[in-house]
This record gives structure tokens, sequence and C-alpha cells, in this order.
């Protein structure tokens, strides 16, 4: 199987989206651009002055401590949150057309659904295909096309077999994997990851990540994850930023992580971090 | 039982019936997936404002009634969305101030308390034309808009934000959820009555969510029961010389005890976690050994 063809944008979804911009235009810009970002929430500060730019299929890692901004930044990427001051672009696009055109895949922390929600592994992969009006209007082919990428993805993030279980029947591990699947199927070029590792153990946090590192790999997929996970994130990110409000600092995982501004940042110990 | 609905009067009855049961019980699907049930409760009483107020003006206490209720829909939605005020002490306020301005115009309204009982619990004998007709159309517009915005509600219930990330317009489908809400109450009007019309709009997705484990499965299961309690209903009412509301409200009960009793869903469950129970001590006896 070429996984290459999993993730890549069928022709279908490329006639489909109205205001797409040709992939070399597209591969001019950067990934995502956030520009001097202000973001006040009942006048306190959340976000001041961020700048961060990601190029096409890095992978780059946000860390910070409790209500340091990390998921109020990710919801201006994906264009739910609009800022107060400054600009946010996904491929030379505004995030809410880049969001609607399907250029952003995401992956939340774990979800409190309903324990009884009556939609298995499936659904919940194709669920975000088929939110535009009318799926059926759209013929045996572009459907059986979507349900084949969906079988193909839930196979490449190891839940074969589980296609029919009932989401929540499944454990923490496997449902963030069918989140991130549902991501994939879209056929995203960013893909967002906000925590999506709280509440897993150390072996699936360490999976998780391995396993969007090899379809990044893969797909030169762009990525943009949040986390108190440190050591997976600097495992796999090839950039991190410390995130409190402002961005402390930025540059390879191990320069950052060895710094002592990241100490006083968390008031504690690097390392003690690390191994915790 | 096909006697009753040689005369006139059944007929109209019936396809009333059937119409309030398919729309009720496709918007139900959504109040349950959605845990709307309250608002429900809080939206169909308030209904009663419009209809008191409409009684007042003389105007059709139906199409009032429905722009009222919807306006109630849209206040609760409002100051719950801004989380200025919890949402059940919102619907708390609302419903009983409109319900209360309902009582206060009927109170000045010469001549309608013969009408009160058959708003406020149905009385689908008295269907005519010109009520089929509103019914029909209203009824048809609220199984389109739902049917066109299937997938986007269904994500929208599962999760709002994670809806909202996949480009699901949340905010204008929530209000369009309340408005549908808003006109199925009216629907259900003649039927089943203003106070009544809530049971149908939960009890017969409530009986498909909780035999199945399958949305579409669930949603099928909710749309026969919706059916078959209206025209059940009508039938005990017309034997036993009930009032048609309390009668279809109760046949739609039954069901959903039955179903609640013989679950299948439930059986699998306790497969499952007897399973995983065995399972576990195998493990653990494993890890000892």
């Amino acid at each position: 199987m070429n996984r290459m063809s999993i993730l890549s944008r069928t022709p279908l979804d490329r006639a489909s989206t109205e205001n797409h911009t040709r992939t070399a235009e597209i591969e001019d810009f950067p990934a995502v651009e956030v520009c001097h970002v202000h973001f006040y929430y009942q006048g306190k500060v959340v976000l001041d002055d961020v700048t961060i730019r990601v190029d096409p299929g890095r992978f780059l890692g946000i860390i910070g401590p409790n209500g340091a901004g990390k998921t109020t930044l990710l919801k201006t990427v994906l264009g739910i949150l609009p800022v107060d001051t400054g600009t946010v672009r996904i491929f030379g696009q505004d995030p809410r057309g880049a969001r609607m055109n399907r250029q952003i895949g995401y992956v939340p922390q774990r979800l409190n659904f309903e324990r009884d929600f009556p939609v298995s592994v499936m659904d919940v992969v194709l669920m975000g295909v088929k939110v535009k009006r009318f799926p059926w209007l759209q013929g045996p082919t572009v459907q059986g096309l979507r349900i084949r990428r969906a079988e193909e993805l839930i196979k490449r993030v190891g839940l074969s077999g589980l296609e029919k279980r009932p989401i929540a029947s499944i454990s923490g591990g496997q449902q963030q994997r069918a989140f991130l699947a549902q991501a994939l199927c879209i056929g995203p070029r960013v893909l967002i990851l906000d925590e999506p590792t709280t509440g897993l153990d150390f072996k699936g946090q360490r999976e998780f990540y391995a396993l969007v590192k090899n379809l990044q790999g893969e797909t030169g997929l762009t990525v943009v994850a949040a986390s108190h996970d440190l050591e997976a994130l600097a495992y796999n990110a090839d950039e991190l930023v410390v995130l409190d409000k402002r961005i402390w600092l930025r540059g390879k995982p191990d320069d950052v992580l060895n710094s002592t501004e990241l100490k006083r940042i968390y008031g504690i110990r690097n390392r003690a971090v690390l191994r915790g | 039982m096909t006697g009753i609905f040689s005369y006139g009067f059944m007929q109209k009855a019936l396809v009333a019936g059937v119409i309030t049961g398919v729309v009720c019980s496709f918007l139900a699907f959504f109040v349950v997936l959605k845990r709307f049930s309250f608002i429900t409760v809080g939206v169909s009483h308030s209904a009663v404002g419009g209809v008191g107020f409409s009684l007042f003006l003389g105007v059709n206490p139906v199409i009032g009634g429905t722009v009222f209720a919807t306006l109630v829909a849209w206040g609760i939605g409002a100051v719950s969305k801004r989380g200025k005020i919890n949402e059940e002490t919102a619907i708390g306020i609302f419903f009983s101030a409109a319900m209360a301005l309902g009582i206060a115009f009927f109170g000045l309204t010469k001549g309608v308390y013969a009408d009160l009982f058959g708003y406020f619990f149905g009385n689908i004998l008295a269907v005519g034309p010109l009520d089929l007709w509103i019914l029909g159309i209203s009824g048809a517009a609220v199984v389109l808009v739902l049917a066109i915005n299937f997938h986007s509600l269904l994500f929208m219930c599962f999760d709002e934000d994670l809806a909202q990330a996949h480009g699901v317009p949340v905010g204008p489908l929530y209000y369009l959820l309340l408005t549908c809400l808003a006109v199925t109450t009216m629907v259900a009007v003649r039927v089943v009555g203003l106070i009544l019309a809530s049971a149908l709009l939960v009890i017969p997705a409530a009986t498909g969510y909780e035999v199945f484990a399958d949305y579409r499965r669930m949603l099928w299961t909710s749309l026969v029961t919706g059916v078959v309690s209206t025209v059940g209903g009508l039938y005990i009412s017309y034997l036993l010389d009930l009032p048609s509301g309390a009668a279809i409200v109760l046949f739609a009960a039954c069901i959903f005890f039955v179903a609640l009793i013989l679950s299948p869903k439930k059986r699998v469950a306790r497969r499952l976690s007897r399973k995983e129970r065995i399972q576990s001590n195998a493990d653990r006896t494993r890890l000892k050994t």
C-alpha cells in the first residue's frame, strides 16, 4: 500500500474546494505564520505579541505551564478565536478560510463525550468529511473513495478490527488515534494537536507521538503540537517554543530544554520535568 | 381498527398524528443526543405565552405561538451561550415568565377558556383542513432543514469544539436547532398539546438510544416509535374516550419502558463488562504467577 495516497488530497476534494489555491502557489508561503498576535480575555492578556513561523513539513512543539495560552494560540491558528491585533496565516490564507477549505486537521484533548453516544470508530473517522451538505448527492464513487481512505487510515493508526466498535468502548489511547485518523481523513496540510495525550499513560503518549512523527515523515505534513509532555515533544519536534503569554524561548529542542529560562518558567528543574 | 378510520375527522386526525410523529421523532433524535430535553420542556411551555398573546390579539394562535416560542428559544440560547446565566437557570426563568404572561393574556381575553384544554393537552379530533396545511408545510420544512444539516448537527451533538474545528458553523446550527424546536412544538400542539409536546420530542429517540449503539438504527427506532405512538395512542383515545395527547404520550412511555427492560445494548454492555472482568482477573492471576 502506498501510504502517501492515504493522506494526499484526492482530485475530488480539490475540485470541491471553492477557494483552493494551486499547490505551487501555496508552497511559496510558510505553512503557519503568526505575526505579533495579541489576544485579551475579559481585559486580561492571554497572548502578548506572539510571533511564530512554521515552514511546510516541519514539526513545531509548543510547551508552557497551565494557563500559558497554548490552547488559545492553537484556536487562533484554527481561526476559531479572532485575534485582537496581529495576523494569522495558513499557507498565506486566512485561517478561517483554510479551515473551511480543509487544510487544517485538529486533534483535541481527550473529549468528554456521552458514554453511550451511538457512533462507531468508522463513523467518527468519517464525521469530518461528511459535514458537507448532501453528502449522498456526491455519488457512490466519492463515497466509496472516502470510505476506503477511512479504512486505510484506521489501519494505519492501528485500529484495524475496531471499525464497528462504539467509540466510547475503546481505550483513551485508541480514541485519540481515532481522532487522529479523523483529522487526517479530510486531507489536511497542517495538523494541530492540542495536548492530545493528556490522560494517557506513558506508553500511550509515546506511541501517539511516534505515530504522528511517522505520518509526518511520510507525507510532509506540517505539525503544530502543544503539550505538557516535554520529553515526547522534544524527541519528535524539529523546533520548540516556550509560551507563557508570550514567547520566551525558541530553538532546537535540546537547546530549549537545557536553558535556564525554562527552569524559571516552570519553577522546577528541567530534568525533573523530563523524568516526571 | 380500520373501522374507526373510516370517519372523516379520524382520517384527518390520523394524517395529523403521522406527520407529528415523524417530525417530532426526527427532531427528538438531536434533542436526546444534544441533551436538550430540559430546553425542550422550556420552549414548549413558553409557547403558552405566544398562544395567549395571539388569542388576545385575535391572530392565529399556532403562528403567534411559533413566533413567540422561537424568540424565547433564541433568548434561552443567547443567555446561556454567553455564559452569564447557567442554561438551566435561564430556561427556568424564561419558561415560567412566558407561561405567566400567557395565562395573564388568557385572563384578559374573554371566552377562550373552552379552548384552553385543547391547547394545553391537545385535541386531535378537532384538526381542520387549515391545521393540516399548517402542520404539513411547517413539518416538511423542519424535516428538510434537519435532513440537509444532518451530519453537521450530528457532529455538533458529538462535540461542539471539534465540530467547529472541522468547519461546522456551530453557532448558527445551535440557533437553527432551537428554531426547529419552537416550530415543532407548535406542530405538535393540536395532537398532544403544549404541555405534553416535550414528551414526543424526547421519548421516541430516548427509546432508540436505549436500544441501539448505532445512530442510524437509533433514528429509525425513533421514527417508528413516534408514528406507532401517535397512531396507537389515537386509537386508544377513541376507544377509551381519553384526551388524545395523554393517550399518545402514555403509549410512547409504555414503548420506552419495554425497550428499557429488553434493551439489547445493555445486555451487550453487561456481556462486555463480564468479559473484561474475566480478562482482567486472568491478567492478575498471570502477573501473580
